[in-house]
């Protein structure tokens, strides 16, 4: 099976764009030129090839991408890794298309009808436009999907679609099909093939690709074959089979008929699969310089998509990710701004949902202020939880299990940081503002219930409420100024106590107080104390009350 | 022969009689006290809604009077900007899972990195907001700044409406002329002897003009020094009066004719 796209370096193009440029006409540049037009520039007039101020002539508001054949080989490595969901053998044809063995999977996914569906679902995210041929050799089919994708064929309008544009199970069936083909087609795929910017390729091509595309030999290149075809008045497949073999081999080189065999499965088609890296990365150039964190959002997106088509071929979920955003040199004031500035998003619950990832990115991103503005961003994870996805409850509760509120809690934790989303935690302490202790709310419990009041006659001890420091309350009218603890102009009525805490000589903290229970006069219950040497002038001139707590 | 008009009662589930207590159209939590039961609506607190209470200042008893639905939280439970930190020996002397508490703090001025406070005020209603609608925590008991107005109530209450359980907004008396969606409002005061609350109904699917009910919290002063002091106030101890009893009789007979 043959997955083409032909307007694949577009869409790469077009995903990185902000959201204001995207209903502008795209095309993109190669060397000066128009190199590919989106069919909303098509149809202003806009064709490949033109100079880029006659295309600008043409259409004022035309958005000028360059080609970028490292975004359109991260598009198409994305599309290869959705793919080997389905199949193990997966390999690259040329810069566009993805070649998928699904004889031996097709009985697993139960049948090509169910296995054509889920890929539509996968595939449909990634946002490409896809060709899909289906043919018993690979070369085969990936011809058919090119023939399928002329522009005349194509389906109108930018946005994604999935067609099947031919299907043939036969061998016989599909060397007739390869014989009506158009020569042009054949010359593409050669091209393709021919390409070393293609296929298992370096992070980023070496320069001179063009020039080094003579290394496949004494083979004809493509252009200069298309001519050749075109002087012997060949148009079909079937027109170039009907020569003879040995004089076609001289004129046009070996690898062309070659070629034809392994699609006409006449030879053995063998290519080099995709393999999984383990380490996953990817960058991107953004259209408009970032200043804030949110406008990054927008070309994170297909990112996130990529690095989630990746994590499930491994089968695997994100645990962590890093995404730096590069400051570029002249945009940085002085010699304190980083080269980049890395958000590192580490998940308590590994998570293979870009929902999810998508709203913590989204979150964190809000919150980040970036020192200088940022074009470029990279986007890397080499944490992966192993294992598919937990399975999701057959009946779905409205209060979910203890998932959801691992999500909950660092959904709120991206917004809000660490440091407000809390859980409490009891310290074996007497000191009443050491017993009770903070911890991120993401951390593991400890193990253990506390145990409650056994006995209805029991009492609380402890009040709810218990002030960040304790405030020293201001003394009372001279007669009783020592013996009651006054608040706001009012007597407090001490009902219970004294409750002697002393510790912490150890550790230079040491409290040494009375605590008591006080009443207002409208019943409310206070905790206050006093300092237990508080009658000794080298602590305090006056004893003072202090309020430290509040019964809620 | 005239036909009987038919039960209002019957008509709409939010309709109830004036002078008994509406019926619950969703499920409620049992608050632990069973005289205060006798009087929500429903026989407890509403899940799936706003319970607002009002309180002049925290420490009136609010604590011990939610401690029972707070210790039966099923799941987690978690509070949204308390006055103070709380103390988590006492939580777990009124039986609370000191472990299955989230919270999430308020603005504190001394922090910088939490952003200007009116902003981070606002964040801690959007985790609210977010807590309510994910259906993944039990109880919610928020306090809310006093800018809060009409508008963030209604979203609130339109996100509990996935909320499971209780939720609790424990605001100032200054709001207590302004108006709420929540179907249930109570203000709290100390009840004028230790260990008491009162709780005045300002808004409820039922009679709300009847006299603050007073209720028995979990001690915090043993039996002698209670007794002692009721002596000296001169107050009876707190019983459940007796006509709001037969309230309650009344609307479980209409409700089963």
């Amino acid at each position: 099976m043959a997955l083409h796209l032909p307007t694949l370096a577009l869409e790469a193009f077009v995903a990185a764009l902000p959201l204001q440029a995207r209903g502008r006409p795209v095309a993109l540049l190669e060397a000066g030129r128009v190199a590919a037009v989106a069919e909303s520039a098509a149809v202003l007039g806009v064709r490949p090839g033109l100079a880029r101020a006659t295309a600008l002539a043409l259409v004022p508001s035309l958005c000028l991408g360059l080609a970028d054949p490292v975004r359109d080989a991260q598009a198409q490595r994305a599309l290869a890794h959705a793919a080997l969901r389905f199949t193990p053998s997966v390999a690259f044809a040329g810069r566009d298309t993805v070649l998928l063995e699904v004889a031996s999977t097709l009985r697993l996914w139960g049948g090509s009808e169910r296995l054509l569906e889920r890929l539509r679902e996968d595939l449909i995210p990634l946002g490409h436009r896809v060709m899909i041929a289906w043919a018993p050799t690979p070369l085969g089919a990936a011809l058919l999907a090119l023939a399928g994708a002329t522009p005349a064929t194509a389906v109108p309008g930018d946005h994604a679609a999935f067609t099947l544009v031919d299907r043939t199970d036969d061998l016989t069936a599909l060397q007739g099909r390869l014989d009506d083909l158009a020569l042009p087609v054949l010359c593409r795929l050669k091209a393709a093939m021919d390409d070393p910017g293609s296929a298992p390729r370096p992070r980023r091509p070496t320069a001179g690709r063009r020039a080094a595309s003579a290394s496949t030999g004494s083979d004809l290149t493509a252009p200069l074959a298309l001519e050749t075809f075109q002087a012997l008045g060949l148009r079909t497949v079937g027109d170039l089979r009907a020569l003879p073999r040995p004089g076609l081999a001289r004129r046009l080189g070996p690898g062309w008929l070659a070629l034809l065999d392994r699609a006409r499965g006449l030879v053995p088609d063998l290519h080099d699969p995709v393999r999984l890296p383990d380490r996953f990365e990817t960058q991107l150039a953004l259209w408009t310089r970032a200043d804030r964190g949110e406008q990054v959002w927008e070309g994170v997106k297909p990112m996130l998509t990529q690095l989630l088509a990746w994590a499930r071929a491994r089968q695997g979920r994100v645990e962590r990710l890093a995404l730096s955003m590069r400051h570029e040199p002249r945009h940085r004031q002085d010699e304190d701004t980083p080269e980049a500035t890395t958000l590192v998003l580490a998940l308590a619950e590994p998570s293979d949902d870009p929902v999810h990832l998508g709203r913590l990115l989204r979150e964190r991103l809000a919150r980040q202020t970036l020192p200088a503005p940022t074009l470029e961003l990279v986007l890397r994870c080499d944490s992966l939880a192993a294992g598919p996805t937990p399975p999701a409850d057959l009946f779905p509760m409205a209060g979910a299990g203890p998932g959801d509120l691992a999500r909950l809690l660092e959904h709120l934790q991206a917004r809000l940081g660490a440091q407000r989303v809390l859980r409490l935690q009891a310290v074996a302490d007497h000191r009443p503002e050491r017993a009770t202790r903070v911890v991120a709310a993401l951390t593991q419990p400890a193990p253990g219930r506390p145990v409650p009041l056994q006995d209805a006659g029991a009492t609380l001890t402890r009040p709810a409420w218990l002030l960040p420091q304790p405030v020293p309350l201001p003394p009372g009218p001279a007669p009783w100024a020592a013996d009651r603890p006054w608040l706001d102009g009012r007597a407090l009525r001490l009902v219970c106590g004294p409750e002697r805490i002393e510790s912490g000589w150890w550790d230079g903290e040491p409290v040494a107080r009375d605590y008591f229970v006080a009443c207002d006069e409208e019943g409310a219950l206070l905790w206050v104390y006093r300092h237990r040497f508080a009658h000794a002038p080298q602590v305090e001139p006056a004893p003072t009350w202090y309020l430290h707590g509040r019964f809620g | 022969m005239d036909a009987m008009p038919p039960d209002p009662l019957l008509l709409h589930p939010l309709l109830w009689r004036a002078d008994g207590l509406g019926r619950a159209p969703q499920a409620v939590r049992s608050s632990g006290f069973a005289t205060l039961d006798a009087q929500l609506f429903g026989g407890g607190w509403p899940c799936h809604a706003l319970t607002e209470l009002l309180l002049p200042r925290p420490g009136v008893g609010e604590i011990r009077l939610l401690a029972p639905v707070l210790a039966g939280a099923a799941q987690a439970a978690m509070l949204f900007d308390p006055p103070a930190l709380p103390c988590a020996q006492a939580l777990a002397q009124l039986g609370i899972d000191v472990a299955g508490l989230m919270l999430v703090r308020g603005p504190d001025p001394a922090r910088r990195e939490d952003g200007p406070p009116r902003r981070a005020a606002a964040d801690a209603l959007w985790a609210l907001e977010q807590a309510l609608r994910s259906g993944a925590v039990d109880v919610v008991l928020a306090w809310l700044p006093a800018w809060v107005g009409t508008e963030v109530l209604r979203r609130l209450q339109l996100a509990a409406q996935a909320h499971p359980g209780p939720a609790f907004l424990v605001r100032g008396l200054e709001a207590r002329q302004r108006p709420s969606p929540a179907p249930l409002r109570l203000m709290l005061r100390p009840g004028g002897v230790p260990d008491e609350v009162s709780v005045q109904w300002l808004k409820r699917r039922g009679p709300k003009d009847v006299g603050p009910l007073r209720l028995v919290l979990p001690p915090v002063l043993p039996s002698a020094a209670r007794s002692r002091l009721q002596a000296e106030a001169g107050t009876v101890p707190a019983v459940a009066p007796q006509t709001l009893e037969s309230d309650r009789a009344r609307s479980t007979r209409m409700v089963q004719a």
